[in-house]
């Protein structure tokens, strides 16, 4: 694999090769030393042009558990705020000798300019671009659902006939248009539900169905129900008229998640805002596994860093 | 006074004739002229027409010279046969007063090349707060007929109203950059499903849609005429033609940059992936120009004409730079607009066609005659 960009190019094949990758990663973190030599003496640049807790520091795990050397850049405190563009940055830090890049970058479509504009020769991880794409999101994701649905058969096994709701804000979701396309090529049903304000135009002709109303999706009783996080600049831009209005009519409170079938399990890609998408309660309970995606994050992380800087191949990593 | 003799010339109807051309005006038509002291120009393969008009060209001069300037853009024009150009007033500083509009047109007179007629802004530096002195710019030495504020949208209703029925005191014409802020902000191209998938901003096709559905009625309630720029969208063409039906005075013209680029840029800009291809032609494309085109070559008396928007290689690497907007650089580059064709026997003083520097002597005339000889088209042309 030389880069990953997004979900939509990868293969069954190949997502299940990640996926296998990564059940690696995992056994290596219960060792009594969780590190591997596998990456010693590459170096991981981190360059994130956009805030964020858990994917920065879940890449720099990933990589440090593999022995790589990381270097981390944030764009505040940078250059950038001099008004540096991602050519000038990214040319800068490859002159520095990097053997791959992860890139956090508001702009849709950062990563594939950065992986094939030629600017630089090191692998490119698409970290979120914009509301475009944010692939290790929705691998670990699938790892997590996979994970939970089959135990320690998972190896192997795709995600067939599993059905998940996502619910929230699709239309500015990078989470969201990755584990559309991951999700659905590795056999899984996926529903959208929210407003028609934030599901996006022509969402008829991707490969999902389309729910408006909650509590009809909560009644089809999903396998998993992913919530999606309302972020602050939206709640004033006329989505929706206000938040509590969200929060009763596509939020996921206590009586909601009452009526959620049994084995349902509660996904959130995170920060949550407790007590609007999601109630405190919900994000608590048994059936959250939020605290395990951040968990497989890591391993899924690096699988995907393994697989780029060794340039191999998932599907014979796994065959 | 100068004599020229053209031979063996194609006109628009198909027939080879020589023509002899003394003072600007063709006197003489015929097989085997000649004449004394005429310079002669052997016209052999070549078609004979009136000097061609282009509404919307953007010079550039003040402000932008890197990007373009009056010597340039009318030379280019000239080379292909424009012996008018309009300039649009997004200058720096903004055509809003008359001392920038009689500066371009003297640049242009100056020059010689293509006869040049400044488009005035409707609003003060195009903020579209308040009119701009459209009195002054209209009595000025370079007698502004055509005022927009193209690259910006004139949104305020009231003040669209007030510009149209300012310039109706006069025949002027506004022509509009039909483009509702609110409904593009952020927009880096045209909303649908790929721009869904893509996770970029959609342009919707109502944003234009609704200003044009808008300004042909506010055209028609006050009795003025109306332009619209660079229309873009299969609904625009429904629209303008059901204002040309109920006798709305309204002109348009189409270009192919803002209509077909963005999705021919992303093509061919989106890395080789399996599938990719496939993924954008998937996209269904309301607004693609070849439709719109083909309906208005079918529809609408128009000729199609080739002007420039011209940019600095600094903006063009400037905004590639920012992945975000590169499409919207798809906007940057050449044009061809749809235009009103003024036919040869309508043109004054060119009663059988006649080279495109004598006509320029004639155009424009005084009193906006061009927009009129669409207006006439337009009646005749078959409304199905």
């Amino acid at each position: 694999m030389r880069h990953l960009l997004s979900t939509v190019d990868l293969e069954r094949d190949e997502a299940i090769g990640i996926l296998d990758v990564a059940e690696d990663m995992a056994d290596v973190a219960t060792r009594a030393v969780p590190k591997l030599p596998t990456l010693r003496g590459r170096t991981v640049a981190n360059l994130f042009f956009e805030d964020s807790t858990r994917t920065r520091l879940s890449f720099e795990a990933a990589a440090k558990r593999l022995s790589a050397d990381v270097i981390t850049f944030s764009a505040k405190g940078s250059s950038v705020s001099k008004g540096e563009s991602l050519k000038d940055t990214a040319q800068t830090i490859a002159a520095m000798g990097v053997d791959a890049v992860v890139l956090r970058h508001a702009a849709s479509g950062a990563a594939e300019v950065l992986a094939g504009s030629g600017w630089i020769d090191a692998a490119v991880v698409n970290a979120g671009d914009g509301t475009h794409q944010h692939p290790t999101q929705a691998l670990l994701d699938a790892y997590t659902l996979r994970k939970t649905l089959h135990g320690d058969a998972s190896r192997g096994r795709d995600l067939d006939g599993v059905r998940v709701a996502i619910v929230g804000d699709v239309l500015h979701s990078r989470v969201a248009r990755s584990n559309v396309w991951l999700l659905t090529t590795l056999g899984a049903h996926v529903q959208l539900v929210g407003p028609r304000t934030l599901l996006p135009i022509g969402v008829g002709t991707w490969p999902v169905t389309v729910e408006t109303d909650l509590d009809a999706a909560i009644a089809a009783r999903p396998d998993a129900i992913m919530m999606l996080r309302v972020q602050q600049e939206r709640m004033h831009a006329a989505f929706f008229p206000h938040e509590r209005e969200y929060s009763n009519a596509w939020g996921l409170g206590d009586e909601r998640f009452a009526r959620l079938g049994a084995d349902t399990i509660v996904m959130h890609p995170g920060p949550m805002n407790r007590g609007l998408e999601i109630s405190a309660h919900a994000a608590d309970s048994p059936r959250s596994v939020i605290l395990d995606q951040v968990t497989n994050g890591v391993s899924i992380r690096m699988a995907v860093l393994y697989l780029v800087l060794s340039g191999t191949d998932p599907r014979e990593v796994a065959a | 006074m100068t004599t020229i003799l053209i031979r063996g010339a194609r006109l628009p109807d198909g027939t080879a004739t020589d023509l002899l051309v003394e003072g600007g005006v063709v006197t003489e038509r015929g097989t085997s002229l000649s004449r004394d002291g005429a310079t002669v120009i052997d016209a052999d393969g070549l078609v004979a027409l009136p000097g061609l008009v282009d509404l919307h060209t953007h010079l550039r001069e003040p402000g932008f010279e890197a990007s373009e300037t009056v010597l340039t853009g009318t030379r280019a024009a000239a080379a292909g046969g424009f012996t008018a150009v309009h300039a649009m007033a997004n200058t720096s500083p903004v055509a809003d007063t008359a001392g920038v509009v009689e500066q371009v047109a003297s640049l242009g007179a100056q020059h010689g090349y293509a006869t040049v007629r400044p488009i005035g802004a409707v609003t003060v530096g195009l903020a579209g707060e308040r009119l701009a002195e459209i009195g002054a710019m209209s009595h000025s030495r370079a007698a502004v007929r055509v005022f927009s504020d193209d690259g910006k949208c004139v949104h305020d209703s009231l003040l669209m109203r007030r510009a149209l029925e300012y310039v109706a005191t006069f025949d002027g014409v506004i022509a509009q950059h039909a483009q509702d802020p609110r409904l593009t902000e952020d927009a880096q191209m045209n909303e649908g499903a790929l721009s869904s998938e893509l996770g970029l901003a959609g342009w919707p096709a109502v944003a234009e849609e609704a200003i044009i559905a808008r300004d042909v009625l506010l055209a028609d309630a006050v009795g003025a005429r109306l332009h619209i720029c660079h229309l873009s969208t299969a609904g625009s063409v429904e629209v303008v033609r059901w204002a040309k039906a109920r006798g709305i005075r309204v002109t348009a013209e189409v270009t192919r940059t803002t209509c077909c680029s963005p999705s021919r840029w992303w093509r061919t800009r989106r890395p080789p992936m399996p599938g990719a291809t496939t993924r954008a032609s998937r996209s269904t494309r309301r607004c693609g120009v070849t439709k719109t085109c083909r309906r208005c070559a079918r529809r609408w008396p128009t000729a199609r004409s080739i002007s420039s928007r011209p940019t600095t290689h600094h903006i063009r690497s400037r905004r590639r730079s920012a992945p975000g907007r590169r499409l919207r650089s798809a906007w940057w580059g050449w044009k061809a607009p749809f235009r009103s064709f003024r036919p040869p026997w309508s043109t004054p003083g060119c009663s059988a066609g006649t080279t495109s520097r004598a006509c320029s002597r004639g155009y424009p005339p005084r009193s906006g005659a061009s927009q009129g000889t669409t207006h006439r088209s337009r009646s005749a042309a078959p409304h199905t």
